[in-house]
């Protein structure tokens, strides 16, 4: 435990670091903005949230939110999807 | 419904389900020697069993029942809470679930305790245990109690007892690997049970969704008001902190984050918290759809609702009146008996996270500090767990007339404002100190405490003052923001010993939660 540490060191270690805290942050940025923009537009423009979705009477607001459902679960399948692929998921260490 | 006589299918189908759990106990129990099989079932279960079983333990009364009655009463404004569910959980799978399967042990107190004071953070991670599993627990049985006295003609007291009396049983003899089944069984049940709901509710409307809203303005006491939202909450600050207590609230939920540590690696995590979001959100889609639909037929049939448009028997019991009215007697008392078997499974999933809190952080690791023998830790967790539970039903007698929603929202509050601050710093910052984590933890409860009694729905309509003097319903804006400056402040100006070994640790941390090695 105490040569983690030095082992840290390893360039390739290093680069998987860091592409899976790019999608950690990037994927936790896009999901958790899109669903706080929504609510709170949901407060200021609360007739278009009512009004109905092209025509139907499927609200606006609903319909929108249905879709960011729709989004988690999608990017929660291309997510397992890229990191448990090798060079970005887990790996037997080097030494 | 009370008095007209017990419904068989559901008692058949309860006692169904309640014999093949106490089969799965037994079968359990021979497997259950050591401590690893006992709190995280040997880590041999598979990502999708996994998934269906953390899936299983947010799908809650409080999601089944009582989401589809806040779409039946508050219409749109309840999306801001079936969307947080989802998106809560799509969070977990992105920022945590890897780094945390490979931290981790047993319980989240190995995460934070990885390099901070191991004694001192384990005592605060059982302290933070306790005060959310317990006002969960309480919340989830007062639930089970009502529900049951309504559809079974069984006094509450009594059912309270046979609730708290078989989730102890699973917990205390087939720990986690019983636990983990009776939970999946359970979210097979509900989710067809739940499907079948949405097919046929729709079949009412000829499948339209058109129809359904249409009906649904029509019959609603606030007519097309309902899709407008706002009802609930009118404020941004409203809006964020109830997103907050979503997202934050879920990450510090400490039976969900126990079991991470049930499957073999980094990589069945990850699958399995994928399978999660995948079920749950598909959940969501179905009650807000049932929600709607269950406005236009309940209303319009108008047998269970009165002139006002509320409900028998409360909001709490939409989804199965809802499956009287479109399934008829049979199917209403499968709903009925599936209901009753969420809250069974979901309960037993809080009591083994308690009592590891108990037997494993406070006992064994911070006061004998590790000097006890593998065998004689399961025999402390299996008597607190009959402890634990006891006290569950004390209390469950005690709070009948408590609201079982503002409980639950209490218990997700503390878990945010609690236990996330730390687990997130933990993780993902190298300055936290063992003082700025403590200090961070019990400012956390101190604010959530004091915004919630102070909120409108215990300070205006519990306690009966005019108005709040903390205006808004939810406390996690302030309480979460206070917990991470309180312990970032105190961290930056540690300057002792223990500081500098907190900090110089991180890169150790960092190699085990990317490697798990």
């Amino acid at each position: 435990m105490s040569n983690g540490a030095e082992r840290l060191n390893d360039p390739d270690l290093q680069q998987i670091i860091r592409r899976r805290s790019l999608l950690r942050w990037s994927f936790s940025g896009v999901i958790l903005g899109v669903y706080l923009l929504w609510g709170i537009c949901g407060v200021y423009f609360a007739d278009f949230y009512a009004a109905p979705f092209f025509g139907n009477t499927l609200p606006t607001g609903l319909a929108i939110g249905f879709m960011i459902i729709a989004l988690a679960m999608i990017m929660s399948i291309v997510y397992v999807r890229l990191t448990n692929k090798v060079g970005v998921g887990d790996r037997e260490p080097s030494a | 419904m009370t008095g007209e006589g017990v419904n068989l299918t559901a008692v058949s189908v309860f006692v169904a389900f309640v014999s093949l759990s106490l089969i799965i106990t037994w079968w359990a129990a021979k497997r259950t020697r050591s401590t690893a099989d006992f709190y995280t079932a040997g880590s041999k279960i598979t990502g999708m069993q996994n998934g269906l079983a953390l899936a299983g333990d947010f799908m809650s009364a409080a999601t089944f029942l009582g989401l589809t009655g806040l779409v039946f009463i508050g219409g749109s404004d309840a999306m801001i809470f079936t969307l947080g569910v989802t998106v809560s959980w799509a969070f977990l799978l992105f920022a945590f679930a890897d780094r945390m399967r490979n931290l981790g042990r047993f319980t989240f107190a190995d995460i934070v305790a990885f390099r901070l004071h191991p004694e001192r953070l384990r005592i605060l991670a059982a302290a933070g245990t306790l005060t959310v599993a317990i006002p969960y627990l309480i919340a989830q049985m007062v639930g089970a109690g009502l529900l049951i006295e309504t559809l079974f003609n069984i006094p509450y007291f009594g059912a309270v007892m046979i609730v708290g009396t078989l989730m102890t049983v699973y917990v205390a003899f087939g720990g986690m690997l019983a636990t983990t089944w009776v939970q999946v069984i359970k979210a097979v049940l509900l989710l067809s049970g739940g499907t079948v709901l949405l097919l046929l509710s729709l079949g009412q409307f000829d499948f339209s969704l058109d129809r359904l809203f249409s009906k649904a303005a029509e019959f609603h006491p606030r007519g097309a008001g309902i899709f407008r939202p706002g009802g609930l909450y009118d404020d941004p600050i409203s809006v964020v902190s109830l997103a907050l207590a979503f997202i934050c609230g879920t990450a510090g939920l400490p039976h969900v984050l126990m079991r991470f540590f049930t499957v073999p690696d980094a990589k069945e995590a990850r699958k399995s918290i994928g399978y999660a979001v995948l079920i749950i959100g598909f959940f969501q889609f179905a009650i807000v759809l049932i929600g709607f639909a269950a406005i236009g037929i309940l209303i319009s049939d108008g047998q269970y609702v009165d002139d006002s448009g509320r409900i028998a028997g409360g909001a709490n019991m939409v989804s199965v009146l809802l499956s009287r009215v479109v399934g008829g007697e049979v199917f209403f008392g499968l709903i009925a008996a599936v209901a009753f078997a969420t809250i069974l499974a979901v309960v037993a999933g809080i009591l083994l996270s308690a009592s590891a809190a108990v037997a494993h952080d406070f006992y064994s690791r911070a006061i004998r500090k590790g000097n006890l023998s593998d065998a004689a830790e399961v025999d402390i967790s299996r008597w607190a767990t009959v402890v634990i539970g006891g006290i569950a039903i004390g209390l469950s007698m005690f709070f009948k007339d408590m609201n079982v929603g503002i409980l639950s929202t209490i218990a997700l509050a503390i878990a945010a404002s609690v236990n996330f601050p730390a687990i997130f710093l933990a993780l993902f910052w190298s300055g936290l100190t063992t003082r700025g984590a403590v200090a961070g933890g019990l400012t956390g409860l101190v604010v959530v405490i004091v915004l919630t009694v102070l909120s409108p729905p215990i300070w205006v309509n519990v306690l009966g003052n005019q108005s709040a003097i903390y205006p808004y319903a939810y406390p996690t804006l302030f309480s979460v923001g206070a917990a991470f400056l309180v312990t970032f402040v105190v961290s930056k100006s540690d300057n002792s010993e223990r500081a500098r070994i907190d900090r110089d640790a991180f890169p150790a941390q960092v190699y085990r939660s990317e490697t798990g090695h």
